[in-house]
């Protein structure tokens, strides 16, 4: 059973959910079979722009969170990490998710046998705001209009109060400096494999979602969902599973084409680097999203790296030091360069970074079992 | 119990919006508010480091008011209304100060803030932090990159726009080195002969955060409406802009005559020592509403209750308890005044 297609038997779910609804009917299952304490995931606040990460634990609230969230680009890996950890929970997790909790359980930092991971697959996400601007310009609607959004076959989508569905092609808003985050451009891992399972719309028949299950766990999970009645399965086809796959490799395909152009021809200079860096405030922002900085204590504010307000920044002291201790592992999430209140291009520099050790060591984060080669004990010990 | 809720940072004037993530009706961390449309989710040191503090404080939840208010009231009888004197800050938001201002008014009590120097400014004078971005000469007065990190951003998108950038201060600072030209003076009083020698265009803005007199500050104020152009001031307390709209604002000197000439001190929101040598408070009368005091009568933090302020473009800002705490019985400005002014 490597591949089904899913869909909730609860209707009021299959009308929320993004596809079949299996992700809310699985979480459901977790829930109220008390597999787990609590569930994390995404949630409509305000409007489709306001994903807000939101804590559950009953199936009332479970339930208004169906349905895919693009607009969301939220980490809940540091979530868990740091005030959850001694729950069992749930978690839907995209590539970078999942990735990120990789990364942190080679830290120490949280126990996989707490974690139930329902993975999503991810062609990226926009940035909430750009967002806005961006159906205010290529769609001609006024951003508050728009009830749902959903990214499918190469389109952004959005879905009007009265019913009506305009589109525009993601490479033609990304030409204009709009659609998905640059990093998600960049972003080679589509499908998380090492969530428990990963579940997507690729390869799809309609009103069904395509689950790739990927543990054990993930198989007792679908077969408990089966067996108490919150989802009925089919098969896919030869040709589904073929057609996901082809979408898997040409995304990659562009994620790599895309890194070439911003992680080489559009890359800053050294001098230009240089004065971006000069702009670093030290707010440690970028570390304090960043999954991979969980360090207890962390280097960067060691009192002899300080200098005073007046004295020019060294961006040795900050980011030739934190590149030394995490770089190797960066995932390319994008959060540190979305928080960074003065532009610093952050992801793109720690990424380059990255990919170069990769061609060395082969390492990749999030997804190679083991340490990276440069991994120092001395970083084993996670913040509380 | 994790809940992540939206709020506004108290730490400027800006109006940055966060999402708090609260366990158990206490703070323990930030979200980015990625959405929000000043910050875009991004917050700038002095931001974090108030959670971090917030976070380390001790907590109470519950606090027996009626022997201080009974205290209070005591006080405020045994003098004569004009040996009382209210001090007030941009920390209040406008609800609350709307409640001072009555109370104020009511009992003949007189009302003055100290804001940095800062005075009312006329509201076309003012530009809209995206008016920032479309700017092609911006001179920024003060480090507005170390303390007012998310205008610096504005800043920024301006010089990709080919802006240029000019910084005066009287020292080395962030903001002087990111921009074009820096300007280094003795003292706020070169200021004015400093901004006459600069060539300005119509889309000129001047962003300030420092100065040292509100007699400089008012000469700025002129020379921007001689020369047509805008001014944007990034106050040290969120709702500095309400509070200079409708109290008197004085100088250090000032207060310390305002505190001289009283007996009786009600100090809301503001810290004292944080402005004045402890000296001057010698003998004093003091009631003291504060949320971070740990001597003071307690009031509800900004994240703990609903409010408004206005911001530093003159934008209302709303904002809720993003704690939602039930447990939490600590009074609000306007609950306290109310409970005291029925018993004078
Ligand atoms: C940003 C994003 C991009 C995606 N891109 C692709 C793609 O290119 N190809 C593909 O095959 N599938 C993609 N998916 C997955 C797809 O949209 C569906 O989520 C998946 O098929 C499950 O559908 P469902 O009906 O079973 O889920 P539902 O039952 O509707 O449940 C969806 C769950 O996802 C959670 N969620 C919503 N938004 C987010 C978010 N931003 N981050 C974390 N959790 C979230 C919700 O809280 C809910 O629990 C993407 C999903 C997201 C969130
Ligand atoms: S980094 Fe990758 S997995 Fe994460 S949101 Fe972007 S595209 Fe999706
Ligand atoms: S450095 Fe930035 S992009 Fe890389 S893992 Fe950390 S937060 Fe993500
Ligand atoms: S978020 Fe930006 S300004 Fe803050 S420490 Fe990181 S690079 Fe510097």
């Amino acid at each position: 059973m490597e591949y089904l297609q899913v869909k909730s038997t609860n209707p009021e779910i299959l009308e929320g959910g993004e596809n079949g609804g299996a992700v809310t009917a699985i979480l459901l299952s977790l829930l109220e079979n008390e597999d787990v304490d609590g569930i994390l995931n995404m949630k409509k606040h305000d409007d489709v722009y306001d994903g807000m990460p939101s804590y559950i634990t009953t199936p009332e609230e479970l339930l208004e969170t169906t349905g895919s969230l693009h607009c969301a680009p939220i980490m809940t890996a540091d979530i868990i990490a740091k005030y959850l950890k001694d729950s069992k929970i749930a978690l839907t997790t995209k590539p970078c998710d999942a990735m990120a909790i990789d990364e942190i359980i080679k830290r120490n930092g949280l126990n996989r046998d707490n974690i139930f991971m329902i993975g999503l697959n991810c062609g990226g996400t926009v940035s909430p705001l750009k967002a806005e601007k961006m159906i205010e310009l290529y769609y001609d609607v006024d951003p508050k209009d728009v009830v749902s959004e959903e990214i499918n076959k190469g389109k952004f989508i959005i879905e009007l109060a009265n019913g009506e569905e305009k589109d525009v092609k993601i490479d033609d808003l990304e030409l204009e400096g709009y659609g998905r985050r640059e990093n998600c451009q960049r972003c080679e891992l589509k499908i998380p494999r090492k969530a428990d399972i990963a579940c997507g719309n690729w390869g799809s028949s309609k009103g069904y979602t395509f689950v790739e299950i990927n543990t054990e766990r993930g198989e007792e999970v679908i077969q408990n969902a089966i067996d108490k009645g919150y989802i009925e399965v089919k098969e896919p086809s030869e040709k589904q599973v073929a057609i996901r796959k082809k979408v898997e490799n040409v995304m990659i395909k562009m994620a790599k084409k895309k890194q070439k152009a911003q992680l080489e021809k559009e890359y800053p200079s050294p001098d230009e680097l240089q004065d971006i860096l000069t702009r670093c405030i030290k707010c440690y922002r970028c570390r304090d999203v960043c999954p991979i900085c969980n360090c207890k204590v962390c280097s960067l504010e060691k009192e002899y790296l300080q200098q005073s307000p007046e004295e020019k920044p060294d961006p040795l002291l900050m980011h030739g030091i934190r590149m030394g201790h995490m770089a190797f592992s960066c995932i390319n999430c994008g959060q540190c360069e979305d928080v960074c209140p003065v532009e610093i291009p952050l992801a793109k520099i720690y990424q380059r970074v990255q990919l170069k050790y990769r061609e060395e060591t082969g390492y990749v984060p999030g997804v190679t079992s083991g340490k990276p080669p440069m991994y120092s004990p001395d970083k084993e010990e996670v913040a509380e | 119990m994790l809940t992540i809720n939206h709020s506004i940072c108290p730490e400027c004037s800006m109006g940055c919006g966060l999402n708090l993530i609260s366990k158990d009706g206490e703070i323990v961390g930030v979200n980015p508010y990625k959405n929000h449309p000043i910050n875009e989710g991004k917050n700038c040191k002095n931001s974090i480091d108030n959670i971090n503090t917030i976070k380390s404080a001790p907590k109470i939840s519950e606090y027996d008011y009626n022997q201080k208010i009974t205290e209070s009231v005591e006080l405020l009888k045994k003098y004569d209304s004009n040996d009382v004197t209210i001090i007030t800050s941009g920390k209040t938001d406008n609800a609350d100060l709307e409640k001072i201002v009555d109370f104020a008014q009511e009992k003949d009590y007189n009302i003055v803030a100290y804001e940095n120097n800062f005075t009312k400014i006329d509201s076309e004078l003012i530009p809209t932090y995206e008016d920032v971005e479309k700017s092609d000469l911006i001179i920024s007065i003060g480090d507005v990159y170390r303390n007012n990190s998310l205008i610096a951003r504005r800043i920024i998108h301006a010089q990709q726009n080919n802006a240029k950038t000019i910084n005066i201060n009287v020292t080395d600072n962030l903001a002087g080195y990111n921009s074009d030209e820096f300007k280094k003076i003795e003292s706020y009083d070169e200021i004015i002969n400093v901004l006459e020698k600069i060539e300005t265009t119509k889309d000129t803005i001047i962003v300030i955060n420092d100065i040292n007199s509100t007699e400089n500050y008012e000469k700025i104020g002129e020379y921007v409406k001689e020369k047509g152009i805008k001014i944007l001031t990034l106050y040290k307390h969120p709702n500095t802009f309400s509070v200079l709209n409708t109290i008197q604002c004085v100088q250090k000197e000032e207060l310390m005559e305002s505190i001289n000439n009283s007996k009786l001190l009600l100090v809301i929101n503001e810290e004292l020592s944080e402005i004045l040598d402890d000296e001057c408070l010698e003998n004093k009368d003091i009631i003291k509403l504060s949320s971070t005091d740990a001597d003071a009568i307690p009031i509800r933090a900004w994240y703990e209750k609903d409010g408004s302020f206005t911001n530093s473009e003159g934008l209302t800002q709303e904002f809720e308890d993003a704690v939602q705490n039930e447990d939490n019985q600590i009074k609000t400005i306007s609950e306290i005044l109310t409970l005291v002014g029925q018993e004078i």
